[in-house]
């Protein structure tokens, strides 16, 4: 191999290798470049942030509650709440969707704004409205067991605590952003605009 | 030549010597593998994720997920999309048999980084694993052993960097998780494996108070095992690259048995005990990046004995049959 042939394999060799280490270059030798490249890595969804049980696994299992709330002032519990039901027992392969996850990260910090609760709750807008009347709000609660620590269990304690069930957020589904979702697909579905 | 030209040569032939393409190509094979079935585990479910039939959709789905770049952005309507996930099963099937390798792999990671993009709160922390080897293999010439393309055009050498990168990526991520695991159920009270397999959100089996008894005999070793094991990968894989380059001296012990064997152990125990989607087949295959190519030759001989003796009985029944 020439020399210049040899150059440009060891530049693609680096330029490969920057997938794995370009996040983690110390910032005193290589300035902003970290984070430059992680931006771009990013961007196609490359992403090398290992917090897997960490800082500590979970201590505590949230599911959330959720229910339509009608003009007419009627409620109705919707299909999410079947996991707050069901979810305390074991799970496998095929009882799991990647919805799953999206629900799961809607809990995370339930003081705080969570842009995955946001569209997920918008989204729930839309989907509850197909082929139906629109509900005017869904009211999201979480239900939270805590895992009981191993000493107390051994003590004969249950491994769950009891279920803590507490108001986290609403979205209104007349809201002008959520109304256009409810539009855009009406029209994907090919159905009538709705009137007033 | 002058001395700097002298090292540079030296520098070059060592960083990009080559090999036998047979255990890359093993590795594209298990991880091209994994990645087919976790894509068509999205069977039935791909114009609700991806497309504008989603609960969000359109301009909603690129204002709320606009920091990332997915096909699907362009391309939404539910039929269409359809077509690019049924285009890439098929470059996922070409890229597995290693035909028209290259444009398969790129097609191939266009649909993920399409998918994930698309909506990246479907995909949980262990699926990060699988866009970085994913993206790895799509930018390495897999396709030069065992593959349809080796076959037309005959084996190919590859670069050593390959396989190693994808040790170096298997050390990043165990040593970084190993590292920012700094909270006291990993270290004061080492309750964290049984915490991890006491949640309800993704355990097999409901064995609460069974855990709880083990806990302080062999859970509680077992977490500081694992923490000490994950932030050791990456001196292992260090002492691992340096045996080679040494030229695998007797008296430098090979780690890769026990470090790579307790690995496997470990995932899967995970596996067995908990529902972690793809990420246990996917990191085992790529354990196969630490086989050497004459290593892969006899996994492969292996195997190809061991399928005709079972398949000898049907055809031959003097081979003795170990069924």
């Amino acid at each position: 191999m020439n020399r210049a042939k040899a150059a440009l394999h060891l530049l693609y060799a680096l330029a490969v290798s920057l997938v794995v280490v370009g996040p983690f270059l110390p910032e005193a030798v290589f300035g902003k470049s970290s984070h430059a490249i992680s931006g771009w890595l990013r961007q196609v969804s490359v992403v090398q942030n290992w917090r897997m049980y960490a800082p500590d696994p979970q201590r505590a299992q949230i599911y959330m509650q959720l229910t339509a709330v009608y003009d007419d002032g009627s409620e109705r519990e919707l299909a999410e709440t079947e996991d707050e039901r069901t979810g305390w027992h074991t799970h496998w392969a095929w009882d799991k969707t990647r919805m799953d996850i999206w629900r799961h990260y809607a809990n995370f910090k339930p003081k705080q704004a969570n842009d995955h609760r946001k569209w997920y709750l918008r989204g729930v807008c839309v989907r509850e409205s197909r082929g139906g009347e629109v509900p005017k709000k869904i009211m999201m609660y979480q239900v939270r067991r805590a895992f009981t620590s191993p000493d107390k269990v051994r003590a004969g304690a249950p491994g769950l605590s009891r279920p803590n069930r507490r108001f986290v957020t609403l979205e209104y589904c007349r809201s002008p952003q959520v109304e256009e979702m409810i539009e855009a697909d009406r029209r994907v579905r090919g159905e009538e605009p709705r009137q007033g | 030549m002058s001395r700097a030209g002298q090292l540079y040569d030296a520098a070059t032939k060592r960083l990009l010597a080559t090999e036998d393409p047979t255990a890359l190509g093993l590795l594209r094979i298990l991880v091209v593998s994994i990645f087919t079935l976790s894509l068509l585990s999205h069977v039935g479910a791909v114009a609700d994720y991806f497309s504008d039939a989603s609960m969000v959709g359109g301009d909603a789905a690129r204002e709320a997920f606009h920091s990332r770049w997915s096909l699907f952005f362009r391309v939404s309507s539910p039929a269409a999309v359809q077509v690019c996930f049924a285009i890439g099963v098929l470059a996922h099937l070409c890229w597995l048999v290693g035909l028209a390798t290259p444009v398969a792999a790129f097609v191939s990671w266009l649909l993920w980084v399409s998918m994930v993009g698309r909506n990246p709160i479907l995909y949980a922390l262990p699926d990060q694993l699988h866009m970085v080897v994913c993206t790895l293999l799509m930018l390495m010439p897999t396709g030069r052993g065992l593959s349809l393309d080796a076959r037309r055009k005959g084996p190919r050498p590859v670069p050593v960097w390959c396989r190693g990168l994808v040790q170096l990526q298997l050390a990043v991520m165990y040593t970084a998780t190993g590292l920012l695991k700094d909270g006291k159920t990993w270290h004061e009270e080492g309750t964290a494996l049984y915490y991890a397999l006491a949640n309800p959100y993704n355990r097999h089996f409901d064995l609460t108070s069974v855990l709880a008894t083990l806990q302080p005999w062999v859970l509680r070793p077992m977490t500081w095992i694992v923490l000490v094991w994950e932030c050791a990968f990456g001196a292992f894989v260090a002492l691992h690259w340096l045996r080679t380059a040494l030229g695998r001296p007797r008296r430098f012990v090979d780690l890769r048995w026990l470090m790579l064997g307790f690995g496997v152990a470990m995932h899967l125990g995970i596996q067995a005990m908990m529902y972690v989607a793809w990420f246990t087949p996917l990191t085992l295959a790529c354990y196969v990046s630490f086989l050497r190519p004459d290593e892969a030759d006899r996994l492969i001989a292996f195997v190809r004995a061991r399928v005709r003796r079972r398949r000898a009985p049907a055809s031959d029944p003097a081979v003795p049959s170990d069924a």
